[in-house]
Parts: C-alpha cells; structure tokens; sequence
C-alpha cells in the first residue's frame, strides 16, 4: 500500500479506529463472560482455574486489533 | 517425565479374620489407590463397615458441630498426646458445657433482635405527646398515625373535626369515623405512610428507656458468653482439631471395607500400585500377615488395559510446582504425555517475554527465594508453587530484559540510536545513572521495532504449537492411527502458513523477520505464486513449498477429520496471531513505565540534576518507586495470566484431553479432604 503525502493522518486515523472497535468488542465479551464466570466461581471455587482463562478469551480480539493497527502504521 | 508413575493392578485377598489388621497395614503402607468394589459386580457383595464406625462417626459429626460453634476452621491441631483416655467421654462432656453455651447465645441473640424491632417501632412514639393507651379506644374516631416526608397543615380543607398532633416527619391524627376515608386518601397523596401503634400503655418515652436498658443487660449477658466460649475455644481448639484428624482417620479405616469385596470367609481388596513398589509391597503384605496379593495386570506392558488406572505425575523436582496448574485444567489420563515439562519452559520464557525487564525479574527471583525460604516447612500449596512458577517467571525476565530487550525498571540501558529524540527518552542507565558502558546492547528495542517483537512472537507461537501438534501425534498414534494422520496434516498446515508469514515478514532488510526468513528459513526454495495484492510480490512470491504443505496438510486434515474442519484453519491461523499478545503486553507495559519515567524525569529529577532542588530527588525518588511498583504488580498478573491463557488454550486444545483421575492411595491425606 502506497501512502501519498498528506494522507499519513487518514492511517494513523484507521489504526486508531481498529484499536478503539476491538477495544470495545474485547470488553463487551468480556463483561458477558466475566459476570458468568463470578457466578460459576461463587457455586464452586473451585472453578477459578478453568474460568480465568475462558475470561480472558476475548483478549484475542484487541490482539487482532493491535497487530492490523501496526502493520497499517509500518506503511507510513 | 514425559509419562506418569508406571502402575500395576494389584488384587490383595485374605481371610476375613484379618481384614482390620489389613486395612491398618495398608492404611501404614500408603502406596494402594483402592479401587471401590460395587455390589453385586463378579457376584461379590460388598463389606460392612467396622463395629467401631458408626461410633466413630456420631462423635465426628458432634466435633465437627463442635468446631463450627468454636469456629476452629484455622487451629493449629495439638500434639497427639492428648488424645488418650476415652476420646468419646471428654468431647461429649465437652459437648454438653458448649451447646449449652451456644443455646443460650442463639437465645440472647433472638432476644436481641426482637428488643430491636420493639425499640425501633417505639422510637417515633416517644416524639410525639401522647401516652400509648390514647391511641386506641375510640368508637367515634379514626385514629391516624405515621411518617410524613413534609409538614401537612392544611387538614382543615377535609373536615373540621379532627385534632392532630405533629413532630418532625411524623404526625398523629384523630378523625370522626365519617370523614376518616376522605382523610386518609388526603394523607397518602401527600406521601403519609402508616406506622404500626405498639402494644402496651404509658408514655413511649419511659417504655423507650425501659427497652434499652434491658437491651443493654441482654448485651451484657451475650458479651459474658462470647468470653467464655473464647476461653473455652483457646483450651480446647488443639485438642479438638487433633481430636478431629484423629476421629476422621479412624472412619476412613472403619468404613474401608465398604470398597472391598467379600465372600463368606475371604474379602477382597482391588487397587493400583506403582509398579515398582509392587514387589516390595507383595513382600511385605505375605510374610508379615497371611495375606496373597497378585499382579491382576500392569498397564505398562499392554496399550489399553480393561481399565483406566489412576496418574501419579513424575517430573524433575523444579518443575513439579508447575503439575499444580496442569491439574488445574485438568489431570492427564493415563495413556497421554504429561505435558508438565513443555508447560514449564513455555510459562516462564512466556511470562518472561512480555515482563522483559532485568529489573522486575530479579526482584521476582530474590522476592520468590525470600519467600520459600520463610515457608521451607509450609506444605506445597497453591501459592507456594505459583511462587516457584514466579521464580522461573523472573529468572527468563531477566534474561530477556538483559540480552534482548536491554533494560531495567523501564530504563534502557543505552539511549536509542535516534536523531532529535527528548532529555528523558535518552534517559539511561550507562550515560546518566551508572557513567558506566553496560556491555549490553538491545536486540531488539520494544518502543521502535513493534514489527520485530510481533515476528518473535509469531516464530515462537509456531515453536509451540508444533509442538502441541507433536504431542497430539503421539497420543493419537496409540489408539487412532487416523486421528494421528489428521494431527500430522495440522503440524504442515501450521508449518505452510508459517513459511508464508515469514516471507511476507522478510521484505525488509534489518528487520528480524529478514533474519528469519533468510536464517532460519533459508532452506525454503524461493519460487512461488506472485499475489501483489497480498504483499507478496514478485520479489517474495509464496513458496511452492509452503502452498504444498498447506494443500497435503489441508487434505489430510479434512480426509481424517471431516469436512467441517475446515473453518478450523482459519482458527489455526488466529491461534497464531494470538501469540502477539507476547508483544502487545511487552510494548504495553514499557509504554506505560516510559510515560511515568518521562513525567518523574522531567517534573522532579532534572531540576534536581540541574540546580540540585532536593524536593525534586525526595518527591521523584517516591513517584519512581510507587510507578515501578505498580508496573511490576501489574506486569506479574498479566504476564502470568496471559501466559496460562495461552498454554490453555492455544497449546493443550491441540492434543491435550485431561480425563485422568489422580493417584490418590489409601492412608494419604489431603488438606482439602480435612
């Protein structure tokens, strides 16, 4: 991708958005999981460390995020 | 350490006679994972608990209510010394001295509540100028009172004939029985909530004093008993916990039997011994009692025996901590590889990664040294092993904060080698802390080669997750040939979009996926498909290679595994890009250190360095304290929890099941089962 003079701000403007969209995402998955997985926990403690990782699942996603947002900004 | 402890099913057979000297040499034995008979399975009846059970347990389940009353759940338990004598006599003498206390407190506490409930109905009462018997009596009158949110004065729009009395927030109104219905919806629509008239007569404000006093006798009495319940609990909290271990010991023994199989003159005990104290135990068991315990099978020597003998973990003494978080997801059965020792390189060199720090990772490993030492003689429980975890954590921290990333406390050890960057980005550790050259340069510096960290943690995503592909080939191999075909077209579906990752990732010269692509990578042969609008340009088209090992690999996949599985390639494919958190987390936390660093640094430590403020030195050495501090708590949860997240999930979901039941032999006893 070729980035013409002027428009470096339209990409840092992308990347922004990708980080701020899977940002989001990631936190509303996350509370729907987190909210579950403390009623999981409170039944049966002993659940804790088959939940904490299935809460930070999501995480993937402003993962995703990150890396499209840095290789968009490599273009500049 | 690949494999659990060998077992070897044993089957122990003795005259009934000897079934309570048996279970007592078993119990001693401590090397027998009892496997529970069930009644009526071969034609074998089960065996009836010993005589002393039912005992046993009645004066077990009063110690336990006992212990609750007590709340004896963190005693210390004495030393067995005081055990005996009869047992049975000294707790229910001690029964009856402590439910008799415990009845008489639930009573004061019953009490309690109820003075509360009369004191708070009174309470408005004793504001208002009327005795109680004035409230009720009345043929010709309604009688309203109750809590009012604002002053009500203009009742005379309703009817002339009332008389009301008012207080703050409260009025009391009496109404001729005629306009009694016109007045209380009056009432509600200015928000006039009825209060209940307690029983009783005389003035509120005596009989309210009168409740409080005898509240405060009631107190009294309740505060005498806790006392005495306190001192009850320091004489006897020892000697009851022992008392309870001892009695819990005794059941398990009593009721053994229950497990075992009997006839009319023999019983039968079957169970799981590592094989190789089996001879040893066989030994044992035949010349100290007249008892024959054979070798029913060993699940070493065939591939599926009849049934799933229990895993008991074998693994190097420094890893072993780490058995702890794979019982976490889940205990390996029999027939698969411990995945223990891959876990434990993987968890730390991971954490390490994203901490990155020298300083954070040496402050882990004396902070961890510090604390076994003080718990040398605690047993291995959950923090105790996550500590040695840490420990690991922060020893590969360091050295990655050290070779690679070259920095501690979010300071580099050498200034960038950037035109035109700030006083407090230059900031570091050789020019401006120690006027020493550290010998030590960066490989690689998170801030400016973001690309560089992400191709590292894609390299070590493939790494891992080949091998998870290797480990489900051999587990598979065992019993589904197919199923381990399917894992070997995965590992070159992997491999194939490695290849292709790097090639795009090697374009650039200087970058560490060139070093990869034409390190490493090397062998790959260069011709491929030219897809521009991919990056892959005339310059690095996609290996042929990489495109074969994709098309076998998918086609083996789908011949094995059916044809959903498909989709499962593109969840390969975020499998590995999931490993950037690596990177993301690294860059993350050496963002938010360099920001505090830059904010301390130029608001109190320059000026001091410039003009010698001391303000400046105290306040900044403070802040850089409390930052570094929360970066460290903060990289330590982060790093362990995306660490585990990413063995969990992207690693053992690749061949690990975990159906395995642990090795659990009569006689052991847990903290958890107490």
């Amino acid at each position: 991708m070729v980035v013409s003079a002027g428009q470096e701000g339209l990409v840092a403007m992308a990347a922004a958005l990708t980080v701020l969209g899977t940002g989001i995402a990631t936190a509303w998955a996350e509370k729907v999981i987190g909210a579950a997985s403390v009623g999981a926990i409170a039944e049966k403690p002993e659940l804790f460390g088959r939940v904490l990782p299935l809460v930070v699942i999501p995480e993937t996603i402003v993962i995703f995020g990150l890396v499209i947002a840095f290789s968009l900004l490599s273009n500049l | 350490m690949l494999r659990p402890v060998p077992m070897t099913r044993a089957l122990i057979v003795g005259p009934r006679d000897e079934l309570e000297a048996t279970i007592e040499r078993l119990y001693d034995l401590k090397l027998l994972h009892i496997v529970d008979h069930k009644e009526g399975e071969e034609g074998l009846e089960i065996g009836k608990p010993l005589l002393k059970a039912s005992e046993a347990s009645e004066i077990l389940v009063k110690l336990r209510s006992l212990a609750s009353v007590l709340q004896l759940e963190d005693a210390e338990p004495a030393a067995e010394t005081g055990l005996t004598g009869d047992l049975r006599q000294k707790i229910l003498s001690l029964e009856l001295n402590i439910s008799e206390e415990d009845t008489s407190k639930k009573k004061i506490q019953s009490l309690l509540a109820d003075l509360d409930r009369k004191i708070e109905e009174m309470t408005p009462f004793a504001e208002l100028p009327l005795a109680l018997q004035d409230y009720r009596g009345y043929e010709r009158l309604e009688v309203f009172v109750g809590k009012a949110p604002r002053d009500i004065d203009d009742l005379d729009t309703v009817t002339t004939e009332y008389d009301a009395f008012a207080a703050p927030g409260l009025l009391a109104v009496f109404v001729v029985k005629a306009a009694a219905s016109a007045m209380r919806e009056f009432l509600a629509q200015r928000g006039f909530t009825n209060l209940p008239i307690p029983a009783g007569e005389g003035r509120p404000g005596d009989l309210l004093a009168d409740l409080r006093a005898e509240k405060v006798r009631w107190e009294a009495r309740s505060k005498e008993i806790e006392e005495r319940l306190t001192t009850l609990r320091e004489r006897y909290a020892g000697f009851l916990v022992a008392a309870k271990a001892h009695l819990e010991i005794q059941v398990e023994k009593a009721e053994a039997p229950l497990r075992f199989a009997v006839t009319e003159h023999t019983f039968l005990v079957d169970g799981w011994v590592p094989t190789a104290v089996f001879p040893e135990m066989k030994e044992r068991l035949e010349r100290e009692s007249h008892l024959l315990a054979s070798e029913l099978e060993s699940a070493a020597g065939h591939a599926e025996p009849a049934a799933e003998p229990p895993v008991e973990l074998q693994n190097p003494r420094p890893f072993r901590p780490f058995e702890m978080l794979i019982h976490m997801f889940g205990t390996p059965s029999y027939h698969e590889l411990d995945p223990t020792l891959v876990f434990s390189l993987a968890f730390p060199v991971m954490f390490g990664i994203m901490v990155g720090d020298l300083g954070y990772g040496a402050v882990w490993v004396v902070y961890g040294l510090w604390l076994l030492r003080r718990w040398k003689d605690k047993p291995w429980g959950f923090w105790k092993n996550l500590t040695v975890a840490f420990v690991w954590g922060g020893l590969w921290a360091s050295v990655f904060g050290a070779f690679v990333f070259g920095e501690a406390f979010g300071i580099p050890f050498h200034a960038p080698d950037i035109v035109g960057i700030s006083r407090a980005e230059a900031f570091n550790w050789s020019d401006d802390i120690l006027h020493v050259s550290i010998p030590l340069f960066p490989f690689l510096e998170k801030l400016h080669q973001v690309t560089d960290f992400i191709v590292l943690s894609l390299a070590i995503a493939y790494l891992h997750l080949s091998v998870g592909f290797a480990f489900g080939v051999v587990n598979e191999a065992r019993h589904n040939p197919k199923h381990a075909i399917g894992k070997v077209g995965w590992l070159l579906i992997l491999t194939g979009l490695f290849i292709a990752i790097m090639d795009r990732a090697g374009r650039w010269h200087g970058t560490l996926g060139y070093a990869i692509w034409n390190g490493l990578l090397g062998w790959v042969p260069r011709t491929g498909l030219v897809q521009a609008s991919f990056g892959f340009s005339t310059a690095n088209p996609i290996p042929y290679l990489a495109l074969a090992m994709l098309g076998v690999g998918v086609v083996l996949m789908l011949a094995t595994e059916g044809f959903l599985h498909i989709m499962e390639v593109f969840g390969l494919l975020a499998n590995v890009v999931s490993y950037a958190r690596l990177a993301g987390i690294g860059v993350a936390e050496e963002t938010v250190i360099f920001a505090l660093n830059s904010l301390i640094l130029t608001s109190f430590l320059f000026p001091w360095i410039d003009s010698g403020n001391v303000v400046g030195l105290v306040l900044g050495l403070v802040f850089v304290g409390l930052a570094n501090f929360l970066l460290f708590v903060l990289s330590t949860i982060s790093g362990a929890i995306q660490s585990v997240r990413l063995n969990y999930v992207e690693f053992f979901l690749k061949f690990y099941k975990g159906s395995g039941t642990r090795f659990r032999p009569f006689g052991l006893r847990t903290k958890a089962e107490v």
